[in-house]
């Protein structure tokens, strides 16, 4: 008898052990998936409500309606002011094409899904009609607008956040669309927000991470003397510089301001594919990021162990396998310019009442720590110098000093490179933090680098410092 | 001492019932003009708590009154939540409720005249092989299990009766008998149920079965290799219906990744999980949400409708008053010093944890889902007897424990409640 008791006891910590699980996997599948479930495609009670609750407005941070409801013929219809400017942030609602954007992510503070019986009742009986919530975004309308107008007709994104917050202050992908009219759409990969869903090659923007990872990992990096004769054999492959053009004797700060590709190609090397990659890890490449409001596409970087010589070389200098999307680029950006903490990017900024009363603020939240101070100031003065003297002298502002670094990709085939230009600015004290690439457009330096620099000059005008 | 301690029973008694009346009348002005069934309804249930409860302490006082809490308290929810998804259903499932608890006190009735019932193996056996058959020789498939009969109009499901069946006819043999010879005819009764159920597709009751069976065993015998052995059997036989049988990839592979296809293979546990995103910690509140979004709300996933609209810290509470219920079904088993009374309570308490577990686990996606009930909350007339017998059976073996003097034994008057305040 006594060995069944003993055995029994045994038997209820486990049953005591499996329930704790349960709690604790609810509980845990709540709190860290819960807004999303609930916001999903899926869920039937969005399209259910939204027939019988007016939806909420959605703002930017100084309340310029991008999103309102308004009645039209006894009827509530959904008007987006900025049109085309904001249409893949603020996404859009359509019986046909579903939901997207703003529109989809935040769906059930727009419709009030969880607000509480009280503020319920007194909608119900006080206002008899049910409003949504109002959300206010992160997003600057006024800088929203020049970084929209800067790209012009090419087809591309720009991606503008504050790096000590991640606050978003302008997202814009092109080709766009116009979300009053969704009806007269005829290509639906306009619909595609590039800037969390694109994946480019990143071209030499790559070389600020391989340039982490020496100043980690080398240390005599800073002492060392490269020699580029315009091309560089790694086994049976030739990379070579931009237009064969063989820089000569010089530093790595120098190699960066020309972006020398044999430089960094010989450093990767130098380096190895495990090293490479861990730094590459450490800036959260392979990493599909799944927050609240928005779902960014993973980077990518080629798993260490398939990684030969010549591949090596090639993604080092942002070439071969690797691909980045627009919004990680920001990301990266931004992490260096707040000395190696890597903010989560926000579009959210609080949400409001019907009434206009606060019910939830957002607030920062650093999501990695990818470099130390040091080598987050050393990387800032070397892309100061890019702008100063160096590939991205046409981001230069006078009286601010920018940090930027180019990258012209190959698209593949007999297509025209990506143009890319990452930045921010001040460098001493950075407030805005911008990555943009133009699709097919050619030389980063030429194409890219002015519309970040418009967009630095106008976040800077308005006050952001 | 024992004043006060009645006195904290009866208000939780109280509390249960002040709660069944709030949630029913909550639902009555739903609609205008004032739904006064749902009135009766909740007199009706809060007075059949009330005389169980008198019922109990008055004439079977060694039994233990807060696994009867535990049940009213789960099954009011059940009966406020499936009356908030259609009425009819709720009222049929308080008929059931009475008829089980009617069965309940019956049980407890006859146990004070019923000795000897570890002689009937053979009895148990070929009965639960029996009926555990019957479907397949008359039965009808619902929910892609062929699991039902039907018995003057009421469809029945056999496995939930054999529950009680398996446990006693497992516990006969495991009384005593230790070697692997003694052992060989429960071994081939338990693999003949196993296969049966296999084929009759309902393998949430098999999962559950074979669990009992192996904490029954390794109880009785202490010996791990029992369990060491039947576990790797189990992986073994698990990986080859993975491999062999379409309906159980599937099932894997919904559990894995819903979401790959939300609309047709994994649309039960996305509708589900989206459910419980939907409401929150403390629920949308009772009639603001729309449960019957979700499949198979009044029975399988009554979990998600609850978390929905009671939330989250409800849901979680519900989950611990399961393992309370388990706890004190087992803290029965300890205080016998009859080694078959000690084992029956083990099996019937590990059969109602086990299967709270595997479907409370299913809806959550912690496992692969398979449609069982959830004791005492989900609809349904088998389940909601055979939880009762299952209850029946555990506070029995305590009646069956009384010494010849009529002194209970310590714990049931002293050692509980100090040790529960």
């Amino acid at each position: 008898m006594n060995r069944i008791k003993r055995n029994t006891k045994q038997v209820l910590v486990v049953f005591a052990a499996v329930f704790m699980l349960l709690m604790g996997y609810l509980l845990y599948t709540y709190f860290f998936q819960g807004n999303r479930l609930a916001n999903s495609y899926y869920n039937k009670r969005i399209t259910q409500k939204s027939q019988d609750v007016v939806w909420g407005d959605i703002k930017d941070r100084n309340g310029e309606m991008l999103a309102v409801s308004r009645q039209k013929d006894n009827q509530w219809v959904r008007d987006y002011p900025h049109g085309a400017v904001t249409a893949h942030v603020v996404g859009y609602v359509d019986p046909k094409l579903g939901r997207a954007g703003i529109e989809n992510s935040q769906a059930t503070y727009l419709l009030g899904l969880n607000n509480g019986v009280l503020e319920q009742a007194v909608q119900r009986f006080v206002f008899h009609e049910l409003h949504g919530n109002n959300v206010i975004l992160t997003l600057d309308y006024r800088l929203q607008k020049t970084a929209y107008d800067a790209l012009g007709n090419r087809r591309g994104a720009v991606v503008a956040m504050d790096p000590r917050t991640g606050e978003v202050l302008a997202m814009v992908s092109k080709p766009d669309f116009d979300p009053n009219n969704l009806a007269s759409l005829n290509d639906k990969d306009v619909l595609y927000n590039k800037a969390l869903q694109g994946t480019y090659p990143p071209g030499s923007t790559f070389k600020v991470v391989t340039l982490a990872s020496a100043l980690k990992n080398i240390p005599d990096i800073d002492s060392q003397t490269f020699t580029c004769k315009g091309y560089i054999n790694v086994g049976n492959y030739k990379l070579s510089c931009s237009g064969n053009k063989a820089h000569g004797q010089l530093n790595i700060n120098e190699a960066l301001e020309v972006s020398c590709n044999t430089t960094f190609a010989s450093i990767g090397l130098q380096l190895g594919d495990k090293l490479l990659s861990q730094t590459a890890k450490e800036f959260l490449f392979n990493k599909t990021f799944a927050w609240d409001d928005m779902t960014v596409y993973a980077s990518n970087f080629p798993k260490e162990e398939h990684i030969t010589d010549d591949e090596l070389a090639k993604d080092a200098i942002g070439q071969g396998k690797v691909t980045v999307t627009p919004m990680h680029m920001a990301m990266i950006t931004s992490a260096i310019a707040n000395d190696g903490d890597m903010m989560q990017p926000r579009l959210v900024k609080a949400v409001e009442n019907s009434r206009g009363r606060i019910i939830r603020r957002f607030s920062p939240r650093r999501y990695a720590h990818v470099i130390d101070k040091p080598i987050a100031d050393k990387i800032t003065d070397m892309m100061v110098s890019v702008v100063t003297d160096g590939t991205g002298k046409s981001a230069r502002i006078s009286g601010v000093d920018v940090a930027g670094k180019t990258g012209t990709a190959q698209a593949g085939g007999q297509q025209e490179d990506h143009a890319w230009f990452i930045s921010f600015a001040p460098a001493d004290n950075p407030s805005i933090a911008v990555a943009v690439i133009v699709e097919n457009a050619g030389t980063g330096g030429i194409q890219a680098a002015p519309i970040a620099r418009k967009v630095m000059e106008q976040a800077l005008r308005l006050g952001y410092k | 001492m024992t004043y006060r301690v009645r006195s904290r029973a009866w208000d939780i008694l109280i509390t249960i019932i002040a709660f069944n009346l709030a949630g029913f009348i909550l639902l009555a002005f739903r609609s205008s003009p004032i739904d006064d069934q749902a009135l009766y309804i909740a007199v009706f249930t809060s007075a059949v708590y009330a005389i169980s409860y008198i019922i109990v302490i008055s004439f079977f006082k060694q039994c233990d009154e807060y696994i009867m809490l535990l049940i009213f308290a789960l099954s009011s929810i059940g009966f406020i939540m499936l009356y908030r998804l259609d009425a009819q259903t709720a009222i049929r499932q308080v008929q059931w409720f009475v008829l089980g608890i009617s069965v309940f006190f019956t049980m407890m009735i006859l146990s004070r005249y019923m000795r000897g019932l570890d002689r009937y193996f053979h009895i148990y056996a070929v009965a639960s092989v029996v009926l555990l058959l019957l479907p397949m020789i008359i039965g009808t498939i619902r929910g892609g299990a062929k699991n039902w009969i039907e018995v003057g109009g009421y469809t029945v499901q056999p496995s939930e009766f054999v529950k009680l069946l398996f446990i006693l006819a497992t516990a006969s043999i495991l009384k005593e008998k230790r070697s692997m010879k003694e052992l060989l005819p429960l071994m081939v009764f338990a693999a003949i149920c196993m296969v049966i159920l296999i084929l009759e597709n309902d393998l949430g009751a098999m999962a559950i079965y074979f669990a009992v069976f192996v904490i029954m065993l390794y109880v009785a015998t202490s010996n791990i290799i029992y369990v060491l052995g039947s576990l790797i059997l189990a992986g073994a036989v698990g990986y080859v219906a993975y491999l062999a049988l379409g309906h159980v990839r599937i099932r894997v592979e919904a559990w894995l990744n819903p979401w790959a296809d939300a609309t047709g293979r994994g649309y039960q546990i996305v509708q589900s999980l989206i459910a419980i995103g939907s409401g929150g910690w403390l629920g949308s509140g009772l009639g603001l949400g729309q449960p019957y979004i979700i499949p198979a709300a009044k029975t399988d996933f009554i979990f998600a409708a609850i978390a929905e609209e009671f939330g989250i810290l409800i849901a979680v509470a519900i989950i611990a008053m399961y393992f309370i219920l388990i706890y004190r079904g087992m803290k029965i088993a300890l205080s016998s010093n009859d080694p078959f009374n000690a084992l029956i309570a083990i099996g019937a308490a590990a059969m109602l944890g086990f299967q709270t577990f595997v479907i409370i686990g299913g809806v959550i996606k912690l496992i692969p889902l398979t449609g069982v009930t959830l004791p005492f909350v989900s609809y349904g007339g088998s389940s909601m007897v055979a939880s009762f017998m299952l209850v029946g059976v555990i506070q029995s073996t305590v009646i069956q424990t009384k010494p010849s003097d009529g002194v209970y034994p310590e714990k049931i008057t002293g050692e509980r409640y100090s040790e529960s305040y």
